[in-house]
Order: C-alpha cells, then sequence, then structure tokens
C-alpha cells in the first residue's frame, strides 16, 4: 500500500488502466481532499458537491478505460473534467453559484475564542469569492483550495498563463476591497 | 513609477517565479510600490489555509478499469495461438526436411548407381541384363534396388548377372522377382 502511494500518478494511471483497483484507489484518495473542497465551494452546497464530485470521478473513470491517453498530466485532466462537471450542472440550473447563503455552510463549526475572528473573515472571504465572477473564481479556487500552480491552471483551464493571471490579478482586486470593508 | 510587474507579483507570492532576472526586477520595483507591497501581504495572507476546510469528500466507488480475469484470458489466448502456429510450423518443417532428406537420400545413391555405371563392369553387366531381359527397363529396375542392396549388388555385378540369368532360365514370370531374390 506504501509503495502505490509513493508512485506516480502517471504509474499508478497504467496499473489502472491495466485492471488494478488499488491503484485507482489511491489515485482517487490522492485527489479526493483537492479535488472535493474545489468542487465544494465552486458548487456551494454540500449535497451538489457530493453529486458533482462522484460525476467527476465516473467521467473520469470512463475515460480512463477508454480514451485517456497519456498526454498532459492527470492532474490537470482531472480538474479540467470537474470544472466542465459544474460549468455543466451550472448551466442547467442558474441560480445555483450565487446563492451566498450556501457558503455558510463552509465555515466549520471551530468555536474556540480565538478562532471566531478568524471564522468571520473567512465567512467574508468566501462569500467574496461567491460573488467573484466565475473565471476568477474558479482561478482562485483551483490556487487556494486545490493547490494547483498557475501553469497548472492554464492547462487545466486551456487558458495562456497571463491570462490566468489577471484573472487572479482582477480577483485579489475585488477581494481586497471587499475584506477592507470588513475591517 | 514604472508599470507595476502583477503577474510577476502573483508567481512570486506563490513561489512560482523562476526567473532570478524578473525576480530582482519585481524587488525593485516592490521597494518603491506601496500598492504592490500590500498585494503581495495580501496574498500571502491568502495562502495561509484561508480556505481550508474540513470538508470530508464522500467515499467513491472504484471499478476495474479492466477486469484482470479478461486480460489473463486474452494472453492465454494469444500464447495458445503463437504455440499453435509454433507447432503447425515445426510440423510442416519437420515433414518438408523428411521429404527432403529422403530425395537427397535417393539422389546419393542414384549417384551412386550413375558412378558406378561409369565403370566397364556395370555397363557391361546393364548390356548383358538387357539382352538377358528384353524389353527390362534396367535403369528403373537399379532405382527400385536404390536404398536397399543395390551398392553390394553393383559391387558383385558379375555375379548378379550370372545369377540372374541362370534365375531367368529357372523362372521365366516376374522379372523383378527374380532380380530380388
Ligand atoms: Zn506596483
Amino acid at each position: 500500500m506504501n509503495s502505490l502511494h509513493q508512485q506516480s500518478d502517471a504509474e499508478l494511471v497504467r496499473q489502472a488502466k491495466r485492471g488494478s483497483t488499488k491503484a485507482l484507489d489511491a489515485l482517487v484518495q490522492r485527489y479526493a481532499l483537492p479535488l472535493y473542497s474545489f468542487i465544494r465551494a465552486l458548487a456551494g452546497s454540500s449535497s451538489l458537491a457530493n453529486e458533482l464530485y462522484q460525476e467527476t470521478w465516473y467521467r473520469c473513470f470512463q475515460a480512463l478505460r477508454t480514451r485517456y491517453r497519456e498526454r498532459g498530466h492527470f492532474r490537470t485532466w482531472l480538474f479540467g473534467i470537474a470544472v466542465n462537471v459544474v460549468r455543466q450542472s451550472r448551466q442547467q440550473s442558474r441560480t445555483l453559484p450565487l446563492d451566498e447563503d450556501r457558503f455558510d455552510t463552509l465555515v466549520s463549526q471551530e468555536h474556540s475564542e480565538d478562532e471566531v475572528v478568524n471564522g468571520e473573515r473567512k465567512r467574508y472571504l468566501y462569500r467574496a469569492i461567491a460573488r467573484l465572477p466565475e473565471p476568477e473564481r474558479e482561478v482562485v479556487l483551483l490556487r487556494l483550495q486545490s493547490d494547483l500552480t498557475f501553469r497548472e491552471i492554464a492547462e487545466v483551464l486551456n487558458k495562456p498563463l497571463n491570462t490566468v493571471l489577471s484573472h487572479m490579478h482582477r480577483a485579489v482586486k475585488r477581494l481586497r476591497s471587499e475584506l477592507k470593508e470588513l475591517a | 513609477m514604472s508599470r507595476c510587474p502583477v503577474n510577476d507579483l502573483i508567481l512570486y507570492a506563490y513561489g512560482e517565479l523562476e526567473d532570478p532576472e524578473r525576480e530582482a526586477a519585481l524587488f525593485a520595483h516592490l521597494r518603491t510600490c506601496k500598492s504592490c507591497q500590500e498585494e503581495l501581504e495580501f496574498l500571502r495572507n491568502l495562502q495561509r489555509g484561508d480556505l481550508e476546510e474540513g470538508a470530508k469528500p464522500p467515499p467513491v466507488a472504484v471499478p476495474p478499469l479492466r477486469a484482470p480475469v479478461h486480460w489473463r484470458f486474452h494472453w492465454l489466448r494469444v500464447a495458445a495461438g503463437i504455440l499453435l502456429f509454433l507447432f503447425a510450423a515445426g510440423t510442416t518443417w519437420w515433414l518438408t526436411t523428411q521429404r527432403q532428406d529422403k530425395s537427397a537420400f535417393d539422389r546419393a545413391v542414384q549417384n551412386e548407381i550413375l558412378l558406378a555405371a561409369q565403370t566397364d563392369s556395370l555397363m557391361a553387366a546393364l548390356r548383358n541384363l538387357n539382352l538377358a531381359f528384353p524389353g527390362l527397363d534396367s535403369g528403373s529396375v537399379l532405382a527400385d534396388c536404390a536404398g536397399t542392396e543395390v551398392l553390394s549388388l553393383l559391387g558383385n555385378a558379375e555375379r548378379l548377372l550370372s545369377d540372374l540369368r541362370d534365375d531367368f532360365q529357372a523362372h521365366s514370370g516376374s522379372q523383378k522377382e527374380v532380380i530380388f531374390q
């Protein structure tokens, strides 16, 4: 098991394509948290996030089974699927992402004294991120929530690096002014 | 004040600015630009686990992308195919070489006969054979003998001739049977 977790994505993909469920499971474990938190922040509600998260893996498995070829990196390819899944779900029900109240549920139930202020800031930050235009929100969440590099984000979103960076810059400007209001 | 290198500022904040020259230029700019200093501070704060939440991803059912059994059967089929092909090819090869060996043996014997035929004694024997058995294809008779006793027969051609003559007188039936006795 340990050795599986030390293997590269490409090696795990190769084994998974040969029928190893252990290798595929190791891949799922590796990306579960960054993928899920990204989808959850984008989708808003956790029930929808669960659905889109399962859908993302389902499409990933289907593609691995048939048409996936080693071209780019698995991780950017996987997040690319997630972005498409979320966008498609948004097209089906347009009210989704801007329902800011859904983000309240994202604030953890940490009620320790010192954390209250921090929790409040988080709440504002989530709301501010929820109000960002979609291209900016995707970049911010892929960077902050999923810890992808900007070069990887460019690959995921199929955009030039400079475009990704200007999305980030504009997003940061908006978030700064929103959080200034809080302070 | 020069134009703010915002893209490099963002890359630097996340440790992704790999060009030392651009980094030096950014530092020079940061010393003079308050706005960029604030943005860098904000970016750094954003990184500090601001969005980390204890969200638990739901379990995912992991299917085999390809049944290992099928995979094994697939290769078994291929292996069986290869073995069958090798067997068929080997048998064919063996049969052909066997046949080639046989005809090569026959040819060798015939060569020996030819060689022996160049000697006067055998020529005389054959001539006498033809005389003794009118209508006898002496060449084919010798070829039929090939592989059995023909060489020793040739060695004793003279004696054979007289024996044949005697036998022919005794049995005027099948000429070949006479010769082979
Ligand atoms: Zn500046």
